[in-house]
């Protein structure tokens, strides 16, 4: 067997000299560290003008720490933990799929989905084509970047607020008499504050994407998540079957 | 909503660790600043970058004991304001660097610098021999030995070429080696 330590005198040499360098290094390190620590390093001038430095500077590193610890962990959320998280979640859907599926392939809900496809059959195979279906032609307002949108708005509600940003976020409301419904769209590293305080909070699924509806009062809000986005829906004073059918048809337009 | 709670933990520890890390060390991180040779006024800039990079190492900063982080930080500090400093203008870059044309020389292959070995004995010595170096060479020879830096790492901080780090350092270990010979 080879000497693993079988390594020539100039080798070993080379690795005492660079040790050597790494300890007179540190030794220097160390001096300079208590030399600039001392005392005897500054002038009283110079001890004002450091009390003075911190105490302008200090809250802006302090805002520093907040902004940048933040947006790392966004980041990092976004980059290692949501997927994670949505690949084990998307594992478990794909079991509850299949096995919902199953269950209800011969209800009438999966031939009215069917139906949406064109079949044309010829002599020697069937031709399958998706077609528009115009009656579920939705509207999307010119200026909306978002990638996702309303496709079923009730009866008698009118835009009242739009924004939109350039990072992907968009937010519109309806409002219609004392009622309303807010959409908004949040890009990746985008970190809000959903108010659960003596609220009601259930998990549940919006087009089999894990969700969570929180009800306080009249006011209910879905928040659930589809690739890189996540999404809330609020509504005021609508019931919660008017806002699950509006959650539902939140459509990918892009 | 569990990730979100997880990421206000985390960030509360995080914040947390730097605030304290911060306090601590603040006047090693400014007098150091200011013994790179920056003004008061110029002195912020280059803290916030120090504890950008700081943050961004927070997994570091958490592992080490107070001795080797007044350490690190010490080193961070040394780094950044080179990197800031040669940054400012060219008339700074010249300054810190010799005037020959480094980056233009073809014979970096044949100058490997672990070839360059130094006869030592004493640290003492070893230290004096250190001091009398250019500062590119010592701070160079320092961001490989000590802080453990590759070429490529240490050519994107001093906004060089990998190649002529590999020469300077070159340059720098057959300094220390000529200087301990004539002692």
């Amino acid at each position: 067997m080879m000497n693993r330590n079988n390594r020539d005198r100039q080798t070993l040499q080379q690795e005492y000299d660079h040790l050597m360098l790494r300890i007179a290094m540190c030794e220097m390190q160390d001096e300079d560290m208590n030399q600039i620590l001392s005392d005897a390093a500054v002038s009283k001038e110079d001890a004002r003008l450091e009390a003075d430095f911190f105490s302008k500077t200090e809250p802006k590193a302090f805002e520093l720490f907040h902004d940048s610890i933040t947006k790392q962990h966004r980041v990092h959320m976004v980059k290692r933990v949501l997927p994670k998280a949505l690949r084990l979640a998307s594992f478990v859907l794909l079991f509850l799929y299949i096995s919902v599926t199953v269950a209800i392939a011969v209800s009438p809900a999966i031939r009215v989905r069917v139906m949406e496809l064109f079949f044309r059959e010829q002599e020697e195979y069937t031709e399958v084509e998706f077609r528009e279906n115009p009656e579920k032609a939705f509207d999307v307002p010119a200026d909306w970047t978002g990638d996702y949108f309303l496709a079923y708005i009730p009866d008698g509600f009118e835009m009242t607020y739009l924004f939109t940003d350039d990072y992907g976020s968009n937010d519109i409301t309806y409002t219609k008499a004392d009622q309303r419904i807010s959409f908004t769209i949040y890009d990746e590293t985008f970190i809000s504050n959903v108010d659960t305080e003596n609220a009601d909070t259930q998990q549940i699924l919006v087009n089999g994407s894990p969700a969570t509806m929180v009800t306080k009062g009249h006011r209910i809000q879905i928040i659930w998540a589809q690739r890189t986005n996540y999404f809330i829906l609020l509504t005021i004073n609508l019931d919660r079957d008017v806002t699950m059918q509006i959650a539902e048809n939140i459509l990918r337009i892009n | 909503m569990l990730p979100m709670l997880i990421l206000a933990i985390e960030d509360d520890r995080d914040r947390e660790l730097i605030t304290t890390v911060y306090l601590q060390n603040r006047t090693l991180m400014l007098r150091a600043i200011r013994k790179a040779g920056f003004a008061y006024h110029d002195a912020e800039d280059v803290m916030n970058d120090v504890l950008i990079r700081l943050i961004q190492n927070l997994k570091t900063l958490r592992e080490l004991n107070s001795h080797s982080l007044r350490k690190y930080i010490y080193s961070t500090v040394k780094t950044t304001a080179i990197r800031y400093y040669i940054k400012q203008d060219q008339r700074a870059h010249n300054e810190f660097f010799p005037q020959y044309d480094i980056d233009n020389i073809q014979d970096t292959a044949q100058r490997n610098p672990e070839e360059f070995v130094i006869q030592l004995s004493e640290i003492e010595r070893l230290k004096d021999a250190l001091k009398a170096l250019p500062a590119y060479e010592y701070e160079i020879l320092f961001m490989r030995e000590y802080d453990g830096l590759t070429d490529s790492e240490i050519a994107a901080i001093l906004d060089k070429k990998e190649n002529s780090i590999r020469a300077y350092a070159s340059r720098a270990y057959r300094h220390a080696k000529e200087i301990l010979t004539q002692d």
